[in-house]
């Protein structure tokens, strides 16, 4: 199994230089104290060199994934201020973040010639970082009732390669209350920079939280967490050739993908989720295929399509 | 002369115990406890009804149903504090296994599927019976763990009942309540208004050692206003209309591991029941239709929250009943109940249809009693389950009576399980099981003692839970489970004449297992857990000694640790006194009284991180005139 997120590695073992990109969602030029939570039925957000997914139910008005935001509000608890950094704003200074609400792992993406990610910021949301300071009727306050319990939120960081998840982990509290001494407790409120460089070469991060305030229904703790300014490694001399003789559609799409193909040649085609898992690869010299996707679970996956040395890949949306 | 008594006894159906004991034969008030018995349906067979009339819910320190059932009944009641939300857990059941009538007619909200108890002041009604155990067949979806009936009853022989009751109380407890009854033999009218609040700004300590800290954000309002209306144009008909208004404003306390709320809900209730009783020579008809329009608004000012709802409810009902030979009995009937609820989780209005037919044969001869009943219902256009119960009395001699039963019963799943977007799944399943049970009474000590043991056995299927299946993103509610519960109650009775009074003590214990059945991941619940918030052991007891005008009780109750979702909470002992002294003059007669709870003032927890108050009392006085 392949994934396409390492398609470049190869190239990179020529010797070929890297560069360095951040991705900062300035470039959704969100109007301000609003956000994009996949309801245009984007979904997901790309930026820089990172794509994050989301998942939005029309019929629930429900979404999942990554959202983008640059609301403001650092005062209001509740869900209904679950789109706010409680910094007030992005990294440095910025506008704009993402931020995820993590129900089992959420995935940053590496796409295009992305290999690595150098580092990112993160800090807690506003419904997230006042419910652990203040309490609310599902969650605990930090330290219960009388100050000393010893409770924690803390991110973990892993990374995909080749579908596989590494061993390898960057662990950061974002709160964190085991401290003998209760002066020195604390709940992240400023974007902080994680240095990844540790987890190296990687098709996708996984992130993932956990907390002392825990049920059997699962975390407590509002499971938030806000990211900007994530820097990308890649390669930079070469680019694969763009293979325009295929046309994949419809997108997004219920009930199969086609694939018109006027190479008058024999194609590959692979399709892998988000998570990087295979879930189908094949051959074909036809000039029109279809792939059924009913039983699919719904969200985005990524089909690469390659001709020799041409390469296609389109992100198809499966509601 | 058949004919004389069946009238006579049917005419006791709708009129005071008093009267019709002043007027009978003794076969007629055998006969009279019989029909009076059918408020739950079932004649008492099978399974024991513990039952309240005015006097009772007059001198009890319960002033809500909740603690009714908790002080007098051995129900575990899960509250969340003072003043705010109590559901009950019968036999290992749910909240929504206990099945709540007024006047004969279910009163749980079909978006929730329960009652707040502690919203049912019991000086709204005139009688309460509780009998636990399934009655499916008889009284349809909820009635598993089992029936609580509040009803309603009239005297054609007033013409003037007035009382007042006034209370003061700790934490700034006052109410007011009024009751007028007006009329003669043909018309009466009963109104009843009740007003109650409290700023159930109670200390308690986070630990034994910790010094005091006050509730906050705990006062509430409440307002009940009942009109009743009673028509009696002859002997073979009664025309009968229950109003019952509520209102609750309540605040939302914070938890302990939470340093504020300001959060609030207001209920507001308007229920209306027309009741009609025509009497035939050997039968006679009831027929009901109530409509019910209930809201419940949460408001959160902090967090900007405003959840709204509201249930619409129209239930119609008709029975008849046939009495043959005084040994057989026979009851069809039919019901139909539309709900219409709008929920912000609803995306706009949802609606179910129900529909049922029940039937029931009783058989009395001699020694035997039994009971026969079946009941077919459809939900929408879907047939559910057929359910069925077949109950038993065998009175062995004089001193022991031994009563059986064995039902199937369900509980449809509420609007919210079907509807709640995301995670409402429409085609949800009843919960479905068979019950059986088995007790034994006996009296001894020239009848001055009663011992009684009842075991009992439940499975119930396709239980409902909201869980998380795998790879999907959100919660949804599913007949994801099975419950098994099991357990022994025991009760022992003693009464005693003394000089100028009476004497009572009774003490209750049960052992209730209540387990589910199946390894679930989300969330995370294994095989064989108890269920949360339900206690394995309970045990109670309780005093009552009346003397001349002076009466006194005491009860005193112990609630095993239970399993609580966030951490377990341990056991407690509670006690509860009140005293009250009473003045007969002429027409009116006048009663002080006091009421102290938790008089050891046991730092409890009913359910963790939800406080209830230590010690505190309560006094009033009340004023009966009687023309």
């Amino acid at each position: 199994m392949k994934r396409i997120f390492t398609s470049m590695l190869w190239l990179a073992s020529l010797g070929l230089g890297f560069a360095q990109t951040v991705a900062d969602f300035e470039n959704f030029d969100l109007s301000s104290e609003s956000f994009l939570n996949g309801s245009d039925g984007s979904g997901g957000f790309s930026s820089g060199n990172v794509f994050l997914s989301n998942v939005y139910n029309t019929d629930y008005d429900f979404w999942s994934g990554w959202a983008i935001s640059n609301t403001t509000d650092t005062q209001t608890p509740g869900f209904l201020n679950q789109y706010s950094a409680i910094t007030g704003g992005g990294a440095n200074g910025s506008d704009t973040y993402a931020l995820t609400f993590i129900s089992g792992e959420s995935v940053i993406n590496l796409e295009n010639d992305a290999q690595a990610v150098e580092g990112m910021y993160v800090t807690n949301n506003t419904y997230a970082y006042l419910s652990m300071q203040e309490g609310d009727t599902y969650a605990k306050k930090f330290g219960g009732d009388l100050g000393d319990d010893p409770d924690f939120f803390l991110l973990t960081i892993k990374k995909y390669e080749n579908g596989v998840l590494g061993d390898e982990s960057v662990e950061f509290y974002m709160a964190d209350y085991r401290f003998e001494d209760n002066a020195m407790d604390y709940i992240v409120d400023e974007w902080t920079y994680l240095d990844l460089t540790s987890l190296g070469s990687a098709d996708s991060l996984q992130l993932t939280l956990t907390s002392s305030d825990v049920s059997p229904f699962g975390i407590n703790t509002p499971a938030y967490v806000c990211v900007d300014q994530i820097e990308t490694k890649e390669t930079t001399s070469v680019k694969a050739v763009e293979l325009t003789a295929v046309n994949i559609y419809p997108n997004p799409t219920t009930d199969f993908i086609s694939i018109d193909n006027d190479t008058n040649s024999n194609i590959n085609y692979t399709i892998f989720d988000v998570y990087g898992q295979l879930v189908q690869q094949a051959s074909t010299a036809l000039s029109h295929t279809r792939i059924g996707v009913n039983n699919w679970t719904k969200g985005t996956y990524i089909i690469q399509v390659t001709d020799g040395e041409k390469v296609k890949t389109e992100r198809i949306i499966v509601q | 002369m058949i004919l004389n008594r069946i009238l006579w006894v049917l005419l006791v159906l709708t009129s005071t115990s008093s009267w019709g004991q002043t007027t009978m034969d003794s076969t007629q008030i055998i006969q009279t406890i019989e029909v009076k018995a059918q408020k739950i349906r079932t004649g008492g067979i099978g399974s024991t009804t513990a039952k309240w009339d005015l006097p009772q819910l007059t001198n009890t320190i319960a002033g809500n149903i909740a603690t009714l059932l908790q002080t007098e009944a051995g129900v575990f009641i899960k509250s969340y504090g003072l003043g705010s939300l109590a559901t009950s857990s019968v036999r290992g059941g749910s909240a929504g296994h206990t099945l709540v009538l007024w006047n004969g007619i279910p009163i749980h909200s079909p978006m929730l599927g329960l009652l707040d108890l502690s919203l049912l002041p019991i000086n709204t009604v005139d009688v309460v019976e509780f009998q636990k155990g399934g009655n499916g067949a008889l009284w349809g979806s909820g009635a598993i763990g089992g029936v609580l009936s509040m009803d309603n009853e009239v005297d054609f022989s007033n013409t003037l009942n007035l009382s007042v009751h006034s209370l003061l109380g700790a934490f700034g407890t006052h109410q007011q309540d009024l009751k007028i009854g007006v009329g003669s033999t043909k018309f009466q009218s009963k109104t009843r208004f009740s007003y109650r609040s409290a700023n159930n700004d109670f200390t308690y300590r986070l630990r034994p050692q910790l010094p005091k800290q006050k509730q906050t954000n705990a006062a509430l309002e409440n307002y009940n206003f009942l009109q009743e209306f009673y028509f009696r144009p002859n002997l073979k008909n009664d025309l009968s209309v229950y109003f019952w208004r509520q209102y609750s404003d309540r605040q939302i306390p914070p938890t302990t591991t939470q340093n504020k709320s300001e959060a609030y809900q207001i209920d507001r209730s308007n229920r209306l029941i027309l009741n009609w009783k025509h009497r035939r020579k050997h039968s006679f008809w009831n027929s009901k239709l109530a409509y019910f329009d209930e809201d419940i608004d949460y408001f959160d000012p902090q967090t900007l929250l405003e959840a709204l709802s509201n249930f619409k409810q129209l239930t119609a009902e008709t029975t008849r009943n046939w009495f043959w030979k005084d040994q057989h009995h026979f009851l069809a009937g039919t019901t139909y109940l539309f709900s219409q609820a709008t929920a912000d989780g609803y995306r706009g209005k949802e609606e179910e249809h129900r529909v049922a037919l029940f039937a029931s044969y009783r058989w009395s001869v001699s020694k035997w009693q039994t009971q026969l009943a079946i009941r077919q219902g459809f939900r929408d256009i879907e047939r559910l389950p057929v359910l069925p119960v077949f109950s038993v009395d065998y009175k062995v001699n004089s001193n022991i009576e031994l009563k059986a039963k064995i039902s199937r019963n369900y509980r449809l799943p509420t609007l919210n399980d079907r509807f709640w977007r995301p995670g409402g799944n429409p085609n949800l399943l009843p919960e479905t099981g068979w019950s059986q049970e088995v007790t034994a009474i006996s009296f001894f000590g020239k009848n001055r003692f009663q011992y009684q043991i009842t075991g009992f056995n439940r499975q119930i299927e396709n239980w409902i839970l909201w869980s998380r299946k795998k790879d999907q993103l959100f919660w949804s509610s599913n007949n994801i489970t099975k419950v098994w519960s099991r357990g022994i109650e025991q009760s022992l009775e003693f009464s005693q004449p003394i000089t100028n009074g009476n004497l009572q003590f009774k003490t209750q214990y049960s052992y209730i297992k209540s387990t589910n059945q199946v390894a679930l991941e989300t969330p995370r619940i294994a095989r064989g857990q108890q269920l949360f918030y339900t206690p394995e052991h309970q045990l109670s007891f309780n005093t009552k000694i009346h003397w001349k005008t002076w009466q006194w009780s005491f009860q005193q109750i112990y609630t095993g640790a239970t399993t609580g979702i966030n951490a377990d909470v341990d056991s407690y002992w509670i006690a509860n006194t009140r005293v009250q002294y009473q003045i007969n003059k002429q027409k009116w007669r006048s009663t002080v009284f006091l009421n102290l709870h938790n008089i050891l003032n046991t730092n409890y927890y009913v359910i963790e991180r939800r406080p209830m108050p230590g010690r505190y009392i309560e006094g009033g006085i009340q004023f009966n005139f009687n023309q």
